[in-house]
């Protein structure tokens, strides 16, 4: 039992930063797949508006993985596990980086519609 | 009207679109470190700042000047006047001010004569990932080195547009008056160039009427 118990926690204790860690390298096409927020943007013109906005949202420590695309204008966020960030703070951010938001679109409440529908 | 009216008057009118390399985007994103490179005819110049707000950057500035051939060595502090996000588009207005000492390029032990230096600057550009228009004028007092005014112009078009990450290629046109200066041939003039763009690096490369080259890098760190 005992020998068990600590083979459930030493495999979970070293899967856990293995999943974390695999969340942070997600490729740009996943990032967008399976966004849990999408934030749409004014004033993308440039690798350097991609660059600042992911470089601002990577420091939060909600954020797993983020990835903005110039041809949608969007922001894809990945968030680490049981984490989020609420619109307000979503919005302070991206005005951090330089621009402004036009719409933010959370997986969940996509997930709620098609449960309403 | 003579040749030479019709190409100060075309020279101005790029002067008032364009915009010079080194002062575009002075303000990146807070707690970013930039390094702004310039070679021309006129000058060799670096610029390496870290971004302290979303409007206010500071950082040192290199100048080589080949007109006076003196050397500016200083602080120049950017501040972001205005920025206009649109769907489509981004246009910025940016202030600038440096303070530093003006030495020879090749100051003898005998006779070395600094001097203190202030440089005023203003620049805005707006631009689409298809479309970019720019305009800059600095004015310089470096002592006994001169007092003088430089205006710089660019329009610029993407033969394609690319997405994140992509290279992206631009097809550009720089004017410049500046109308102190001691080469008549400099007094007003423009640059053709590329400009190369991948991720946090942009290069340029280019050639003026002059023949003479350009070559300007930027980093984002």
């Amino acid at each position: 039992m005992r020998l068990t118990s600590l083979l459930i926690v030493t495999t979970l204790a070293l899967s856990a930063p293995i999943a974390s860690h695999a969340k942070d390298n997600l490729e740009p096409a996943v990032i967008m797949q399976t966004a849990d927020t999408k934030v749409g943007l004014n004033g993308l013109v440039c690798d350097f508006c991609s660059i600042a906005l992911n470089k601002t949202f990577k420091k939060n420590e909600a954020v797993a993985a983020t990835h903005v695309d110039l041809d949608t204008k969007e922001l894809s966020i990945v968030f680490k596990d049981g984490q989020s960030l609420d619109d307000e703070t979503i919005t302070k951010l991206v005005k951090k980086a330089g621009y402004s938001v036009t719409e933010i679109t959370h997986k969940a409440d996509l997930k709620v519609e098609t449960k309403v529908e | 009207m003579s040749n030479a009216g019709l190409k100060y008057i075309g020279g101005l009118a790029l002067c008032l679109l364009g915009a010079s390399f080194a002062e575009a985007r002075p303000v990146s994103y807070p707690d970013a470190w930039t390094l702004m490179i310039k070679n021309d005819a006129d000058q060799n110049s670096l610029h390496a700042h870290y971004t302290l707000d979303t409007k206010h950057s500071l950082g040192l500035r290199l100048l080589y000047d080949r007109d006076r051939d003196f050397v500016f060595t200083g602080l120049q502090a950017n501040r972001l006047l205005k920025r206009w996000n649109k769907r489509d588009s981004q246009a910025n207005l940016y202030g600038r001010v440096a303070v530093g000492v003006v030495n020879d390029e090749k100051p003898s032990s005998l006779a070395q004569d600094d001097d203190e230096a202030l440089m005023i600057g203003v620049s805005g550009d707006w631009e689409t990932r298809r479309y970019f228009v720019s305009a800059a004028a600095e004015h310089w007092d470096n002592g006994r080195f001169d007092e003088y005014s430089s205006y710089h112009g660019r329009l610029g078009v993407a033969p394609y547009v690319a997405n994140t990450g992509a290279l992206h290629t631009w097809i550009m046109i720089e004017g410049h008056h500046r109308p102190e200066s001691r080469r008549n041939e400099d007094k007003l003039g423009a640059t053709a160039l590329l400009r190369f763009f991948k991720g946090p690096s942009l290069l340029e490369v280019g050639v003026d009427d002059q023949g003479e080259p350009l070559l300007n890098y930027v980093h984002r760190f």
